[in-house]
Order: C-alpha cells, then sequence, then structure tokens
C-alpha cells in the first residue's frame, strides 16, 4: 500500500543501529568498555523517556533520575529484603514511577511548563532524602547491599556481555516503542500540540490528556532503567539517584535533540562516552576532576541551546544525508523518516 | 514553647534568605519571562567572594561592597553572553540554559575555592541574645533587618523612580514600552544585574550563619524558586511570603520531627500545595499562562 | 427542531474592555452565515466563543441542542464544529498530509499502549484515518504539495489546508475566520466555490470575512456586529441598506481617520 506524505519510522535505520549494537561488544576491548556500553544502554533508556516528554509534550522534568531510583530501590527492596523474583518486582518497578507520574502530572496539566519544572525538582529532592534518611528499607546513604543478579531458564545475566545484551534489548524495544507512538495519531497529536496548541485543542486533541500519558511513560522507562541498572550491581546508593543524575539525563537529550527518538539515544551514547573519555583523561592529569565534567555539562547545555535549539543529531544527520540518502533520513525534523513517495517496509 | 519560638526564629531567618533569593527570580522573571535558575549561584558567589576578600584583608564594609560589585557584574555578564543570545527560545530551552550556566558556575566556583566550607565573620557581635526563652544571634537579625531593607528598596525602587517605571512597562508589555523608548534589552540587562545583586546579598547576610561553600547555591537557588512558585510566579508580595513560610516549615519540620528530613518535608509541601493551589498562593490564576 | 447554532445575550469582557455586548442570534442547519464588522467590532471575540477557546463572561451558546460555553476547546469538536483560524495555525512541522490527519483525531480512538504496540486496531484505524485525510486533500486540491513540510507552503496553500483539516473533523458547522485573508482575485474566487462545495455536503458555514463580495456572494443571512453590538441582520440586500450598518462603517472610517492623524 503506497503511503505518500507520511513521516515514516525507517526500519533501515533501526536496523542498522541494530546491528551496530550487536557488533560493538566484539570492538571494545576492555570489561570496562563493556560496563560503559551497558549503562549507555541504560541512560538511553532513561533518555529516549525524557525525550518524548521534552521534545513531543513540550514539558520538562528535573526529577527524572528520582523515577530511577524509585525503580532501582523498588526492586532491590523487592528481591533482597522480600525474597521476590526480580521477573515480578520488574512489574512495581515500572507501575510505582507510572503511579508517581500520575500524581505529579496533575500539577502539569492545567499549567505551564515552570510548575512541573518545580514538581519535579521537588519530587527528585524528597526521594533522594527518603532514600537516604529511611534508613529501615533503604539502608541509608551508604547504600543497599545484596541485590541478586537475574536469572532466566537457569541462565545467570552477570556483569558484562551477557547483561550488555539484556539491556540493548530492553534499549530497542523502549526506542521501537517510542518510534511506534510517535508514529501513531497520538504522535500527530502529540506534535501538533507542539506547532499550535490552540489550533490543536480545536481539533478535538485533549492536549492535557496527552501531556499527562507521555509523562506517565517517561517515568515507566525510567523505572525499567533503574531495575535494570539495580540488578546489573550488587549494590546501589542514593547518589546515584540526585538532581545531579537528572541533570545528566537532561544534559543528554538537550544535546542529542529532542524532536526525534534518535536524538536522545544519540546523546546518551555520546554523554556515556564522552564521561568515560573525560574519567580516563582524569587519572592521567590532576588537573580533569568531576569538577571538570559538571563545567563541561553546563557548558554544553548554554552552548546546544544557543547554538543548536535542535540539539545535536539533527545537525549530523542533516551533513550525512547525501551519504544516506538511501535510509530515506529526512533533513530539517532530523527523525529518521521517509519522505515523499517512500515506501512503506 | 522556648523550643517553638527558637524554631520560627531560625525558620524566619532562613525564610528571610529564601525571601530573597526568590524576589531575585520574580525580577528577572517580570521583565524577561525567563525563570533564572542559576540564581542560588550568585548567592553562592557573594558567600565565596566575601570570603576571598576578607582573607586577603581588606576591610570587612570595601569588601562586602565590592563583592555585590563583582556578582552584579557577573550577573550582567550572564545576561549579554549567554541569555540575550538565546533570544526567542521557548521557555524550555531558557530554562535548560540557565541551568547549564549554574552547573558551569558552580563547576568553577569548586575549582577556585575545593570543596570545603569556608568561614565568614559576622557582621558586628556574637553575642547572642536571649528572647522570650529562645536564643538569637544578632547575625539572624542583621538577616532579617536586611531582608525588609532590600523590601522597602525594591518597592521604593519600582514604584517612585523613573527607572521603575521602565521596568514595569517592560513587564506589562514590551513592545508598548519599546515604542515609549524604554529599551527592552537594557531592561533584561538591568533585571540581572539587579537580581544578582539580591543574590549577594542573601550571600553576604547568611554568610556567617551557614559556613558556605561552592555548592550552596543549589539547595538555596531550589528554594528560593519553590518561594516563587509557592507565592505565584510573578508576585513579588508572593515570593516574600513563599520564602518565610517555606523556611517556617523547613525550621519546625527540622525540629519537632528530624532534622535529616527537613527537605522532604519543606518539598513535600511545595507539592502538596501545587497540587491544591497550582497557581501558588497570591498568583493570578491565568499566571502560569504567560500572564503577568 | 432545534437551531443548529444559537447565541443567546453573549457578553465578554477582557478586564474593563467589552468585547461583545449582548449578543443573540440564531440559525439552522444547511446555511451560510456571514459576520461582518468594522475592525473592532468583536467578531473575532465572538468566533473565539463559539469554538470555546475561551467561554463568555455573560449568556450562553447552544449547539444542536446541547450548551457549549462552559465546554473546553477540545470537547466542542467531536460535537461538530471545527473552524480555521484568521492568524493562520498550521502545524509546521508536520507535512501538509499529516496536518489533516489531526483533523481525524476524535474520529479515532486507540490509546497509546495501542499505538506503542501496533495493535491490529490502531493498524486498521491508521489506515482509514489515511483514506480520508487523502478524500480532503483532494477536496480542497492540496494533492501535489501533500507530502510538503507545512511550514514550507505559501498563504494560498495554508488556507487550503486549514480548511480540509477543519473539514477532516467532519464538522456539522465550519467556521471560516478570514479565510480569504490575503488571497489574490483568483485565490479567492476558488475559495467561494469551495465555501458552495463544502455548503453542498450539508455542513453549516459561518464566515468572518473582510472581503465583501465574497461574504455577500456566499451568505443566505448576513450578521452584522459594531462595536461589540449586533446592528442588523438579514440577506446581503438588507444588510446593505440599513442606514445603521452604513453609518458604522462611515463612521468607523471617519475615527480611522482621525486616528492616523
Amino acid at each position: 500500500m503506497k503511503r505518500k506524505g507520511i513521516q515514516q519510522m525507517s526500519w533501515k535505520g533501526l536496523a542498522a543501529f541494530t546491528v551496530l549494537i550487536l557488533i560493538l561488544p566484539f570492538l571494545l576491548s576492555t570489561s570496562l568498555m563493556i560496563t560503559k556500553a551497558t549503562f549507555a544502554g541504560i541512560y538511553t533508556i532513561v533518555a529516549v523517556g525524557l525525550g518524548l516528554l521534552m521534545g513531543f509534550a513540550g514539558q520538562i522534568s528535573l526529577g527524572q533520575a528520582a523515577f530511577y531510583g524509585v525503580g532501582a530501590y523498588s526492586t532491590a527492596i523487592l528481591t533482597a529484603t522480600f525474597g521476590i523474583s526480580p521477573w515480578l518486582s520488574l512489574l512495581i518497578a515500572i507501575t510505582a514511577p507510572a503511579l508517581i507520574a500520575y500524581i505529579l502530572g496533575h500539577t502539569m496539566a492545567r499549567l505551564h511548563g515552570y510548575y512541573l519544572a518545580m514538581a519535579t525538582l521537588a519530587f527528585g529532592i524528597v526521594i533522594h532524602v527518603l532514600l537516604v534518611e529511611w534508613k529501615g528499607f533503604t539502608k541509608g546513604a551508604s547504600g543497599f547491599y545484596g541485590i541478586p543478579k537475574l536469572e532466566l531458564f537457569g541462565f545467570t545475566f552477570t556483569q558484562g556481555i551477557s547483561y550488555y545484551y539484556l539491556v540493548w534489548a530492553f534499549a530497542l524495544l523502549v526506542i521501537i516503542l517510542s518510534l511506534n507512538i510517535i508514529h501513531s495519531r497520538i504522535g500527530r497529536a502529540l506534535r501538533s500540540i507542539h506547532d499550535s496548541e490552540v489550533a490543536s485543542s480545536s481539533m478535538g486533541v485533549d492536549t492535557g490528556r496527552y501531556k499527562m500519558q507521555v509523562f506517565i511513560i517517561s517515568a515507566m522507562f525510567a523505572g525499567i532503567a533503574g531495575w535494570l541498572f539495580a540488578h546489573m550491581s550488587y549494590s546501589i546508593s542514593p547518589g546515584s539517584f540526585g538532581l545531579d543524575g537528572s541533570i545528566l539525563f537532561l544534559t543528554m537529550v538537550v544535546l542529542g535533540g529532542s524532536t526525534s527518538v534518535w536524538g536522545a539515544v544519540f546523546g546518551a551514547l555520546l554523554i556515556t562516552a564522552i564521561s568515560s573519555f573525560v574519567q580516563a583523561l582524569g587519572s592521567k592529569i590532576s588537573f580533569i576532576t568531576s569538577d571538570f565534567e559538571h563545567v563541561l555539562y553546563g557548558l554544553i547545555l548554554m552552548l546546544v541551546v544557543i547554538f543548536l535549539p535542535q540539539g545535536l543529531f539533527p545537525a549530523i544527520a542533516a551533513k550525512l544525508k547525501p551519504f544516506l540518502e538511501f535510509t530515506g533520513r529526512k533533513k530539517k525534523s532530523g527523525s529518521i523518516t521517509a519522505v515523499k513517495g517512500d515506501q512503506r517496509a | 514553647m522556648a523550643d517553638s519560638v527558637q524554631f520560627l526564629i531560625s525558620g524566619l531567618t532562613i525564610g528571610s534568605i529564601y525571601a530573597i533569593v526568590a524576589l531575585g527570580f520574580v525580577t528577572i522573571y517580570s521583565v524577561t519571562k525567563v525563570i533564572n535558575l542559576a540564581q542560588g549561584e550568585f548567592v553562592m558567589l557573594g558567600g565565596m567572594i566575601m570570603f576571598s576578600l576578607l582573607k586577603l584583608g581588606i576591610p570587612y564594609l570595601i569588601a562586602f561592597l565590592t563583592t555585590i560589585a563583582m556578582v552584579i557584574m557577573i550577573g550582567w555578564l550572564l545576561e549579554r553572553t549567554i541569555v540575550r543570545k538565546a533570544k526567542g527560545a521557548d521557555a524550555l530551552s531558557l530554562i535548560i540554559l540557565t541551568i547549564g550556566a549554574a552547573i558551569f558556575i558552580r563547576g568553577i566556583a569548586s575549582m577556585i575555592w575545593g570543596k570545603d566550607s569556608v568561614k565568614v565573620a559576622s557582621f558586628a557581635s556574637n553575642e547572642p541574645v536571649s528572647v522570650m526563652g529562645a536564643t538569637i544571634t544578632p547575625q539572624s537579625i542583621w538577616v532579617m533587618v536586611f531582608m525588609l531593607v532590600i523590601v522597602a528598596g525594591l518597592f521604593l525602587l519600582i514604584e517612585k523612580t523613573m527607572l521603575g517605571k521602565a521596568f514595569r512597562a517592560c513587564s506589562v508589555n514590551p513592545l508598548a514600552a519599546r515604542l515609549m523608548a524604554v529599551s527592552p534589552k537594557k531592561m533584561s540587562s538591568f533585571s540581572f544585574a539587579l537580581s544578582a545583586g539580591l543574590g549577594a546579598l542573601a550571600g553576604l547576610v547568611i554568610a556567617p550563619i551557614i559556613f558556605p561553600a561552592y555548592d550552596m547555591g543549589v539547595m538555596l537557588g531550589i528554594k528560593g524558586f519553590s518561594a516563587t512558585i509557592l507565592g505565584g510566579l510573578g508576585s513579588a508580595p508572593g515570593a516574600v511570603l513563599g520564602g518565610l513560610l517555606l523556611g517556617v516549615i523547613e525550621s519546625l519540620g527540622a525540629g519537632f520531627i528530624s532534622s535529616g528530613m527537613k527537605d522532604a518535608i519543606a518539598f513535600g509541601f511545595v507539592l502538596m500545595l501545587l497540587l491544591i493551589r497550582p497557581y501558588g498562593l497570591l498568583g493570578e490564576k491565568n499566571v502560569g499562562k504567560g500572564g503577568l | 427542531m432545534p437551531d443548529l447554532l444559537e447565541v443567546k445575550n453573549v457578553t465578554k469582557k477582557f478586564g474593563g474592555v467589552v468585547a461583545n455586548q449582548g449578543v443573540s442570534f440564531s440559525f439552522e442547519s444547511e446555511k451560510v452565515i456571514g459576520l461582518i464588522g468594522p475592525n473592532g467590532a468583536g467578531k473575532s471575540t465572538l468566533f473565539n466563543m463559539v469554538s470555546a477557546i475561551f467561554p463568555p463572561t455573560e449568556g450562553e451558546i447552544w449547539f444542536a441542542g446541547k450548551r457549549i460555553d462552559r465546554l473546553p476547546a477540545f470537547k466542542v469538536s467531536p460535537l461538530g464544529i471545527a473552524r480555521t483560524f484568521q492568524n493562520l495555525q498550521v502545524f509546521k512541522r508536520m507535512t501538509v498530509l499529516e496536518n489533516v490527519m489531526v483533523g481525524l483525531h476524535t474520529s479515532t480512538s486507540s490509546g497509546i499502549l495501542s499505538a506503542a504496540f501496533k495493535l491490529p486496531k490502531a493498524k486498521k484505524e491508521e489506515e482509514t484515518i489515511y483514506q480520508q485525510a487523502w478524500e480532503e486533500i483532494e477536496f480542497v486540491g492540496l494533492e501535489d504539495v501533500a507530502a510538503v513540510e507545512a511550514g514550507n507552503l505559501p498563504l494560498g496553500k495554508l488556507r487550503l489546508l486549514e480548511l480540509a483539516r477543519a473539514l477532516a473533523t467532519r464538522p456539522k458547522l465550519l467556521l471560516l475566520d478570514e479565510i480569504a485573508a490575503g488571497l489574490n482575485h483568483q485565490e479567492t474566487a476558488g475559495m467561494s466555490d469551495l465555501i458552495f462545495k463544502v455548503r453542498d455536503r450539508g455542513v453549516s458555514i459561518f464566515v468572518v470575512e473582510h472581503d465583501m463580495d465574497l461574504v455577500m456572494r456566499v451568505s443566505d443571512r448576513i450578521i452584522v456586529l459594531d462595536q461589540g453590538e449586533k446592528i442588523a441582520e438579514g440577506t446581503s440586500k438588507e444588510v446593505q441598506n440599513d442606514p445603521r450598518v452604513i453609518e458604522a462603517y462611515l463612521g468607523n472610517d471617519e475615527e480611522k481617520e482621525e486616528g492616523t492623524v
């Protein structure tokens, strides 16, 4: 069936990315690098959700790391303290953040972006404080130890290549789900809100409802990422889920660009690479510390907003366009799309 | 009883600081519609620069004034070099921009001053006074006095001077203001400079109480932002009310429940209030939609 | 049979400014009704209230037997009211076809989860949306630019796009807010043909228009506003000869001249 004129997702782009992910472990030389690549997958899951929220619902969350933390701690407590199966606790790790997002979302339903920014910022701090102070459950600031490994049909996922593939399987699923949403009637409704909220609502689009749904989805994705993180590590501590974490996720999305799912993916990969590089450099040069990393992120945020408001990915995609013509990447929007007369795969 | 009075006073002290920071938010927001999340960093710079100047042996009053001047310069520069470049960006991008500025300033500060807290001398004597069984340090009184002076000064500046009239004109209608030969660009710079000055003052008066460090701006900035939203975005009286309320709740929570939980209690309160009254205490219903 | 649209004693104030004062009128189905008046007469305000962009300060608006003046805008569209915008509110970063597809939003219902997992229902609906959107594209004649991002189109095509998008919602009542503004002579003629074609589909049309030729030609009946109040109503001939209408237009011109000094 010929479908002229719809911005479609390119299965070729997705396939190429999947192949890249499959062969990546064979290109990485050390186990540390595999671990970093696994983290990149975990961050990708959070960033894709946050990207949907920012790019398609036009809202900002400054507490995404807290949803990530809720996912991680709920599975840690349920599995280690109460002995529940990790696969069962995955459900809780997804629904708990979703429920919180549903409640928080009421602050934004009728109002401006600033209020959700405030609400998520406050929520992030409340969660961080609770993780530190609610020692009976969370073991406090020193961290929660003894989180079991994931097992499936007698196979244990340990840190390393097997966990890398597990994480990226989830990440690819999240990417596909997000692409499907964007290319559906809901996705069109969301994109329309961004261009003209008044026209959108006069077409019958319940803008508040869809903003809320995307916020909930973004929290669920963060929950999944938290679950993966908890079972990857033997221990977790509140430090990973504070304001710095939320800003890290924000930086990924801003750097990559939130107008497409691939922007967030790209941002997550790039920031993980930059961070690994800076840390490696820091072990050799004393001047380069974690402060340097923060200064760098601050610079990235400012420069991208000023010079590349759409993020890096659309700019790069446009540059690469002549070489990638066959995948049907579309110049302006930067999303992987099929243009005029392209046939649906 | 004595405990309650004690908590109330320390709550009003820290609340006064939140109020000053919140006024900084309102100052910038009312002219530029930017939420400047780097506001807390001005407070931090106020404390840290003062520390360095005093360490150099510069007399207190001169150090005090120099600090304010330097932070005002930084605020003005922030507007000229960063914020102005992004004019026309949406609210979301502007928030991100100022977060970037905040992280950047904080990172530089930790490179300059390290991560340890420093000590800054009080304005005058350190002898606590006893009121109704509670002890008050003179610096606490200074904090509250400064807050009141700032409120009165801002009121006079905005309501009684030509500069204030231009300022208000810009916040109501930038286009009309331009027709009346008021430059919204200049007012935007001015609002950042003024707001940086307010932040510096907050940092200067609180420094002797809280032992400043490079990261003190994070919490103070967020609390100031909360106070602004709590009071109703864009409302100056709301900002002061929000700041004081937040300070008192935090202090009572720390005193009667748990000091570790004080931030959770304060922000839990903010969240509850936003759910019940999304437009803040003194905010108009349509404030969030861009009206003033 | 109730009237299609009934505006009862509607007043709208913005702060101290009265934009509409006690406006009442009603009309039945399958008609083209024109709304005219000098600048600042309150036409756009009235349109915004009928399309529920904002509520009236006083008075009621009824549509097909339902009171709509307190509904949020998105609930009015499914009842059968659609509109275009004078200041063009197209979705710039979406293609022409996708713009029209948004118009079919309320006639479909698959949720975010069935979209994410591409359930059969969502796929089937997508097919329907696509087909119907194409029909509207063909109706207004935008086939050749269907795949172009709307932000790249000239004004004439954008007006057509807004019309197609509004029609995609399958309205009973279509509000056209200065649909011919900025169009050249030929485009305006094409637009008036289209308006007749839309009426022949059984859609009632409510037109705000500055182009007097166009509005006189297409309207069965015309309502005249001046300074927020209704001053006349009737056929184009009746309205043209109404002394109050003539005075409103001439008087307004004098004011305008004074204002420009």
